[in-house]
């Protein structure tokens, strides 16, 4: 470190000591807002003398009385003003005009602007504009189709939805994928996007490579997504904007109307209302009939009898007397149970600016309720952002404070299943909102199913809430140390705090509910599965605690010599990131009765006398880096830019914790350059660049599963147990990730006997960063004077040393070896088109823009050290998994499958006629999408403006768990079918081995007793995922934005609103998916911001789509 | 205006002052407030948590998880059965159904290869002289036994070192159980050569009693040979269990219990006690089964009350294994009193019974020399007094003597390894179902009628599938094994073929 710093000083030294200019005019160029005019060039006329402004609109130039100085600069006319003979100050007032493609001005890293043109490197920028054109309330949902190469995937459709953002796809098998989030020059948990209000980001700026990421080092393999909230500009003004929206489920899946509920379960029993019997199953035949608690609907068609003379009995009053439900269905009855979500937002804000610095506030108050009955969502808070400048000293300071609550309904007293899970898994008979009054029952909950509990019971007593404060706070300082040389530090401390209780409500059965054992109604079943005695109510609150304190501090140097301008920026970083967290529960109820599937097993437990138990947790990490970053221009058309940066992390072990990484790449302007197109009226603007970079990413960082009761993500971790939710998520940064902890022996310690047993994680000796390599080449081009702006990227990066706990054997004793091993190589190309405008008349306007991304992550090896593997299985669930396989595209999901012969015809049993199932999970597909197509055409009418996006993905497959879960319970139309024995569609059977002929008579065949259809739905088919992964891809119209600007004028003479706009928004509207994936948006899904993409569960709610209105006023 | 001196001693400074401050920042990886990685952890920290981890194996039983531990052997030697309080599904199916697949097993799979992993440790991390490492070795031998015994070809030569190799191969499971012996060979010298250490503390099965673990290390061995008896080499069982006499320590003559200090704390109770005791889901939803209980009733055996309690409705009651239509609740017997004594019993490891009647079974066959008779009574005055059978002693012996049925007395007995096995499945009744399942499969013994109840009407199964985590993560070499559904039939190498 010291070694490197010095170096870094002599460096600077030397440039110090260059000769210095004599005779200056300065001055400071400002539009007609007052607002400065960043980077603009000044050459004297006739002469190739240069200089170029600053960030804040100052320049210098050496000139003599009389030189004609020509001001030019992205988005103003140039300008030009001759220096007088006497004092040398020039103040420079210029018009903006609309962008020129050759003079953009973007933010790069550590939040200094630049000329796009000199940039060797994609960037692209959104403004607000176009961010908010949908009124989003998390702003990543904004970006949705928007920019090539860009990939906002939204995990499900709660109030407080996770949004996973991406860029060019997946570099890392395991780690981190998603893009690095910078606010203000402040890194931020991705996390963090759902606590700022959309309507207070000034840009985006996304880094989508490497290259341009550099200096953010570790994670920005990843890219970057630049934040810039507002700043005060010009004379006092004020915005309010009220957006009022309604959202609905668009997409249900299909179920069957026609058959009653019977799971094998038979019997018979009173009849409450007559005191006579009900038989379940048909005394003559001896045949199942129906069985109104059943979750399972293969009982006899509502059509083909009269059970109890149409009544099912669902439940008793106080007094004893009997509810009923009509025995026939009710086709609405579980889609009905979801309602409209309400959301309201409300934003002030307002900002000015003088010579000497601005500010700019703001407010917002955002609340939504959730498609779940009584589901809430609510933020508020506020930021404010000033800046000054005193002569060579000039300040920033920001802060924001955001509380974010969300109450939700939680999981189930039996099995903790989700209000969906509950929904969906109800009979045809039942008409779910007749049972929503549950407090007229006698055991509160209105009993219409022994396995699936009135989902109205987890709405009203078992919450699961979260309140999630928020600060954010940063302050730059930059001194001007001279004409070319500054120095800036920066610091930013952000903290989160999040306070989130759970509970789930006591309940009490009468004994009639509780099966015969308790004298009760329902012979069989019942509430069988549910522990007899009463849990008592379950609390718990999980606390936890983020701080992330990041210092920097550089120097950045600019200067012209001759035809050269040199631009270089040197500095440190330091980052302490600490985390904290508490867990308690009232109850070690999940320890002792309910199973070991939901005992937390956290090693800091502790667990009381009483009962209750807590545990603690706490993380920390430090990062420290050196960096520095040198561009060269020529002739300001050729730009050759490189960079070099060294971490050091805690945590690795010491002798891997230090590593360094360079980035170089090349740019020029051929418009500007060659002959023929400086000439050419076709094209305006043509650029090519080429780039190389290196970036090391230790990839150990995660999370800390906290709580058991939440319903985030639930199910992703267990598949196949019921429960597998958790409440938070606690940052760890990959802190003692090396060490892993050695589990605890349920009990101990006995006395002073301790009962470890070793982790099933093992970590490498030496274990070290993972390493990218990307190559990227791109071309702009501007036509018909920038009228047509295409942008093309092909990008290729390796992955190496990769950080993968590799799933070992268990014969190994351990689960996973956690180890370097792995490449994945990913590309692609991307390409942005935008025609502005297509059509244009003097009232009308059509603009089209689009962009097309193709992209690939192909895993080239898993191999490392000891380790031959050909794959690896990351994300366990139910029917398979997701896996990363060498040749494979990545994630690839892997599933069971029947035995087929080599045509892929299903072997049946010679005389059973049923499948059996192959137990090496077979390729399904890649979970991540390939195709990317955006297309935002977009008209304008006078004042009235209609835009829209439309989104294509494409190329990837996806596993609805769902709809497993459907055919085992019989609801889903497809089960309606094939309700008697039936000769399997296009099965074989094998006469000797390798041989099969077509089965032409061999039916399924079922166990005494049980219908067919049980069987085969039930037991056999639902065994296998192949049938549930369908195509994901798919079309949907993302927004559509109906904005009128209301003219000022009808409002007579006043000077006090200056601006209103009115608009009708719709978000999600259609959504068009190939036939056979009818459960749920393809989007989706389980393993919420996880890698393992590709599965959907019943644990995210339907799709749905958003209406909203909005009105903006601007006054002042 | 700064000037350049100025600068780069600024520099130099904040640098200087940056890295001095930040050096031991980055040095705190190690102190995790979270918990005690093995880096830090010697064997003892292991050795009695790892021993309960076995009793788990063995007697625990998970009512999601039927497969985690031997509970199906239970029901499948006619022990327990399901009664009306639970519907059936998942994992309790298949076992009604004699049809475990492959993702039944991946539990039992794995835990008992993490608990060899654990030993493993011990062995390589304990202070010098401890017995611990040798002790290990013992119970890291009847681990590997359980595999064999339920899988049949297993990872073994490359196992357990992950380090190594991730997809370990699969060995012999003959070659495996000659090496079972000479491992066993090694646990002796080792135990020979070890001295009293502060490590005996976390023995709590023997505290560090070498002549004990020296009797239990025999009698596993005899375990392991016996197995081979009548199906194996006989010359070479037969010359390994000279060996045994030979080194002189004997068998185990008292129960090997594990008492870490179990007591009623709801934490802190014996396992088996915690998933089937009074209060939990399993009292209520597992019975008596009712083939065993018709045995027993008809041997006039007073063990059937200690093994069972009063059903609700008074009388002994139970279940069929698989019946579909079931008896109710209330008119069936939970697990009994000698079963269930208290949360603070202790854990099972193996009981005096099978010592002893291993032993009189190797007499009776003429491998070692003896009194069968007397061994055999030992064996069921063992058992009884296990129970806490009044009297037992007494009991046992009136029982055997004032019985005419050839399975209970030895000396009418015509059949006489018959009457053995039988007392040896009874003594194991809910206590090692493995065991049980093991003899059944190895003699026949007991003949058990295979209820008409069940999915595809299959047998009782010869073993197991290898688990899904294996075709997942260890395919190539699973796949060598070839094995298919139809497997579920094929014997263990040393079992009846």
């Amino acid at each position: 470190m010291r070694k490197l710093l010095l170096l870094l000083s002599i460096w600077l030294g030397g440039l110090l000591v260059a000769n210095a200019q004599t005779r200056e005019v300065t001055g400071k160029i400002t539009d007609n807002t007052g607002t400065p005019v960043p980077y603009a060039t000044v050459q004297i006329k006739g002469t190739k003398v240069t200089s170029v402004a600053d960030a804040d609109g100052n320049y210098r130039i050496r000139a003599a009385a009389g030189d004609v100085l020509v001001f030019t600069s992205s988005g103003i006319a140039s300008k030009e003003a001759t220096v007088q003979s006497g004092g040398s100050g020039l103040n420079i007032v210029v018009t903006r005009v609309s962008q020129n493609l050759s003079e953009v001005v973007v933010t790069t890293a550590l939040g200094i602007r630049r000329q796009a043109r000199e940039l060797g490197y994609a960037t692209t920028q959104i403004k607000t504009a176009e961010l908010n054109q949908a009124a989003v309330v998390n702003p990543a949902t904004g970006l949705a189709a928007k920019v090539a190469g860009v990939d906002i995937r939204l995990a499900d459709n709660g109030v407080n939805p996770q949004v996973k953002v991406t860029f060019r796809g997946s570099r890392s098998i395991e780690g981190n994928n998603a893009a690095l989030i910078v606010v203000d020059g402040i890194p931020v948990d991705q996390q963090y996007l759902a606590n700022i209000n959309p309507n207070e980001i000034e840009d985006i700026t996304i880094l989508k490579g490497s290259n341009a990421a550099a200096l953010y080092g570790m994670s920005a393999s990843n890219g970057v997504m630049l934040i810039t909230t507002k700043k005060g500009k010009g004379k006092f003004s004020l915005t309010y904007q009220n957006v009022v929206s309604a959202e609905h489920i668009s997409y249900f899946p299909s179920l069957q109307n026609e058959y009653s509920g019977f799971g094998g379960e038979g019997g018979s029993t009173t009849n409450p209302a007559t005191g006579g019997t009900i038989y379940f199953v048909d005394p003559l035949s001896g045949l199942a009939n129906t069985v109104p608690f059943e979750n399972e609907s293969f009982g006899a068609p509502y059509s083909s009898l009269d059970f109890q003379n149409g009544q099912i009995p669902i439940g008793v009053d106080q007094n004893g007397k009997w509810y009923f439900t009509p025995f026939k269905a009710v086709p609405n009855g579980r889609k009905d149970f979801f309602v409209t979500g309400v959301g309201d937002q409300n934003e002030l804000s307002g900002g000015f600016s003088t010579k000497w610095g601005g500010l700019f506030f703001s407010g917002d108050h955002t609340s939504k309720q959730g498609i779940i009955p009584y589901d809430t969502y609510q933020r508020n808070g506020g930021r404010f952002n000033g800046n000054a400048t005193w002569g060579k000293l000039s300040v920033q300071i920001g802060g924001s404070y955001y509380n974010v609550s969300t109450n939700i309904a939680g999981n189930s007293y039996y099995q903790y299943r989700p209000v969906y899970y509950l929904v969906v898994d109800q009979l045809a008979s039942t008409d779910l909102k007749s049972i929503k009054d549950i407090s007229k029952f006698q055991n509160n909950q209105g009993f219409v199913n022994a396995y699936a509990p009135n989902p109205w019971w987890n709405i009203f007593n078992s919450r699961s809430k979260s309140s999630q404060d928020q600060l954010l706070s940063h302050v730059t300082l930059s001194y001007k140390i001279n004409d070319w040389l500054t120095i800036t530090g920066r610091t930013g401390y952000s903290r989160t705090m999040e306070n989130a209780p759970s509970y789930i409500d006591s309940i009490t059965f009468p004994s009639w509910l509780l099966g015969p054992s308790g004298g009760g109604l329902w012979n069989n079943g019942g509430l069988a599965n549910f522990p007899g005695n009463n849990p008592g109510i379950q609390r718990e609150v999980v606390k936890a605690h983020y701080d992330d304190w990041n210092t920097d501090a550089y120097f950045t140097a600019t200067r012209t010599f001759g035809k050269f301008k040199f631009n270089l920026i040197a500095g440190g970083n330091y980052r302490a990131r600490t985390s904290w967290g508490d867990w308690y529960s009232n109850q070690v109820y999940y320890e002792n009765v309910v199973g070991a599937n939901f005992i937390p097993s956290y090693p800091s437990k502790t667990l009381h006398s009483d009962g209750t138990a807590d545990a603690v947790f706490s993380y920390k990490r430090y990062d420290q880096s050196a960096y520095g970053d040198l561009s060269i221009g020529y002739d300001n058309w050729l730009f050759l830019h490189g960079s070099y940066r060294n971490d050091w992390t805690s945590i690795l072990a010491p002798k891997n914790r230090s590593f360094s990484y360079p980035s170089v790449d090349l740019s020029a302007v051929l418009s500007d350059k060659l002959g023929f197109l400086q000439n050419s009226s076709t094209i305006s603007f043509l650029k090519v660049r080429l780039g190389y970079a290196n970036t090391g990413n230790v990839s150990l960082d995660n999370y800390q599963r906290m709580g058991v009761m939440g319903n985030i993500g639930a199910g992703t971790q267990n598949a196949g147990t019921y429960n597998g939710g958790y409440t938070y998520l606690l940052p760890t940064f990959g802190a003692y990730a090396i060490y892993p902890i050695a589990g605890t022996i349920p009990g101990f310690p006995f006395g002073n006997n301790n009962g470890y047993s070793q982790s099933g994680t093992l970590v490498q000796n030496g274990l070290k960063p993972e390493k990218t390599g990307a190559v990227e080449v791109g071309a702009q081009l501007g036509l018909l004077k920038n009228r047509i702006n295409l942008e093309v990227n092909y990008y290729d990066q390796q992955s190496t040393n990769q950080t993968i706990p590799l799933q070992a054997s268990t014969a190994t004793g351990i689960t996973s070896y956690l180890t370097n091993a792995g490449k994945i190589n990913n590309y692609g190309v991307e390409i942005d088109l935008s025609l502005n405008p297509v059509f244009k008349t003097r009232d009308f306007r059509f603009d089209l823009s689009g962009n097309f991304a193709y992209q690939n992550s192909k895993v080239i090896s898993i191999e490392g050290g000891s380790v031959e593997l050909d794959q690896i299985n990351f994300g366990q669930i139910q029917l398979g998994g997701i896996y990363a396989e060498a040749g494979k595209s990545y994630p690839q999901i892997k599933v069971t499958d029947f035995q087929r012969d080599p045509q892929g015809h299903i072997i049946v049993g010679a005389s059973s006629g049923l499948p059996t199932l192959n137990p090496n999970p077979i390729d399904a597909g890649s979970g991540n999408f390939r195709y990317f197509l955006g297309l935002s055409p977009s008209f304008g009418y006078k004042g009235l403006t209609l835009k829209a996006v439309f989104d294509y993905r494409g190329g990837a497959k996806i596993l609805n768990e769902e709809g497993n879960v459907m055919d085992f319970t019989g609801i889903y139309t497809g089960d309606a079918a094939n309700r008697q024995a039936f000769i399997v569609p296009g099965s074989v059977i094998q006469t000797s081995p390798g041989h099969y002929v077509p089965n032409t008579n061999v039916p399924i065949s079922s166990v005494a007793g049980l219908p067919t259809s049980l069987f085969w739905w039930a037991n056999y088919y639902n065994q296998a995922g192949m049938p549930y992964v369908t195509s994901a891809d798919f079309w949907k119209l993302r927004e559509v934005a109906l904005s009128y600007a209301v003219p000022i004028r009808i409002f007579g003479k006043q000077n006090v609103l200056k601006q209103l706009d009115v608009s009708l928004i719709g978000r999600n509207l259609f959504m068009w998916r190939p036939k056979t994936n009818n459960l749920t948006d393809p989007e989706f899904s389980t393993n919420g911001l996880g890698n393992a993409v590709g599965y959907t569960t019943e644990f995210q709610t339907p799709p749905t789509r958003v209406f909203s209105a909005s009105i903006r006023a601007n006054i002042f | 205006m700064l000037t350049k001196n100025k600068i780069v001693i600024l520099l130099f400074g904040c640098g200087s002052l940056l890295a001095a401050s930040c050096t031991k920042k980055l040095n705190t990886n190690i102190d995790d407030p979270n918990g005690k990685s093995s880096v830090v952890l010697t064997g003892k920290d292991f050795f009695a948590g790892a021993l309960v981890e076995d009793i788990n194996n063995i007697g625990g039983v998970n009512l999601y998880n039927a497969a985690d531990n031997y509970d199906y052997a239970n029901q499948w030697m006619q022990y327990w059965a399901r009664n009306n309080g639970w519907a059936s599904s998942g994992a309790q199916q298949l076992v009604e159904d004699f049809s475990p697949n492959n993702n039944f097993s991946d539990g039992v799979w794995g835990s008992l290869y993490h608990n060899i992993y654990d030993f493993n440790f011990v062995i390589a991390n304990s202070s010098k002289g401890s017995i611990l490492p040798g002790a290990s070795r013992v119970m890291r031998v009847m681990l590997f036994q359980d595999l064999v015994d339920q899988f049949g070809n297993i990872p073994y030569s490359e196992a357990e070192q992950p380090a190594v190799t991730l997809t370990p191969k699969y060995d012999d499971a003959a070659a495996i159980y000659k090496d079972l012996a000479l491992q066993l060979d090694t646990a002796l010298t080792d135990i020979a050569a070890s001295q009293s250490t502060p490590d005996d503390a976390s023995d709590v099965m023997f505290g560090g009693a070498k002549t004990l673990w020296e009797q239990f290390a025999n009698t596993v061995k005899l375990r392991v040979l016996l197995r081979q008896v009548p199906n194996g080499d006989q010359t070479y069982v037969a010359s390994e269990i000279a060996k045994i006499v030979q080194q002189g320590s004997g068998f185990l003559t008292v129960d090997a219990l594990v008492q870490p200090g179990f007591n009623n704390l709801p934490t802190k109770q014996n396992p088996f006690y915690n998933d089937y005791g009074p209060g939990s889901q399993n009292y209520n939803s597992f019975c008596a089964n009712q083939v065993m209980i018709n045995f027993l009733d008809s041997i006039n055996d007073p063990r059937v009350s200690y093994y069972y309690a009063p059903s609700p409705a008074g009388p002994l009651g139970g279940e069929p294994l698989g019946n579909n239509t079931f008896n109710l609740a209330s008119n069936t017997s939970p697990l009994g009193p000698s079963l269930l004594k208290s949360p603070s019993q202790p854990g099972i490891i193996m009981l005096a019974a099978q010592s002893l009647l291993m032993q009189a079974e190797a007499v009776q066959r003429g491998l070692m020399t003896g009194d069968a008779a007397a061994l055999y009574q030992q064996g069921v005055e063992a058992s009884f007094s296990f129970l806490g059978v009044t009297n037992a002693v007494a009991a046992a012996d009136s029982y055997m003597s004032g019985s005419t049925n050839g399975l209970v007395n030895f000396t009418s007995s015509t059949n006489k390894l018959q009457t053995i096995l039988y007392q040896k499945w009874i003594s194991e009744c809910a206590i090692d179902g493995l065991e049980a399942y093991c003899d059944y499969r190895r003699t026949g013994y007991p003949f058990i009628a295979v209820p008409s109840q069940g999915a595809p009407g299959m047998p009782i199964p010869q073993r197991l599938l290898y688990p899904e985590t294996e075709y997942t993560q260890n395919g190539a070499n699973v796949n060598t094994q070839n094995q298919t559904l139809a497997d579920l039939t094929t014997p263990i190498f040393w079992a009846k073929p």
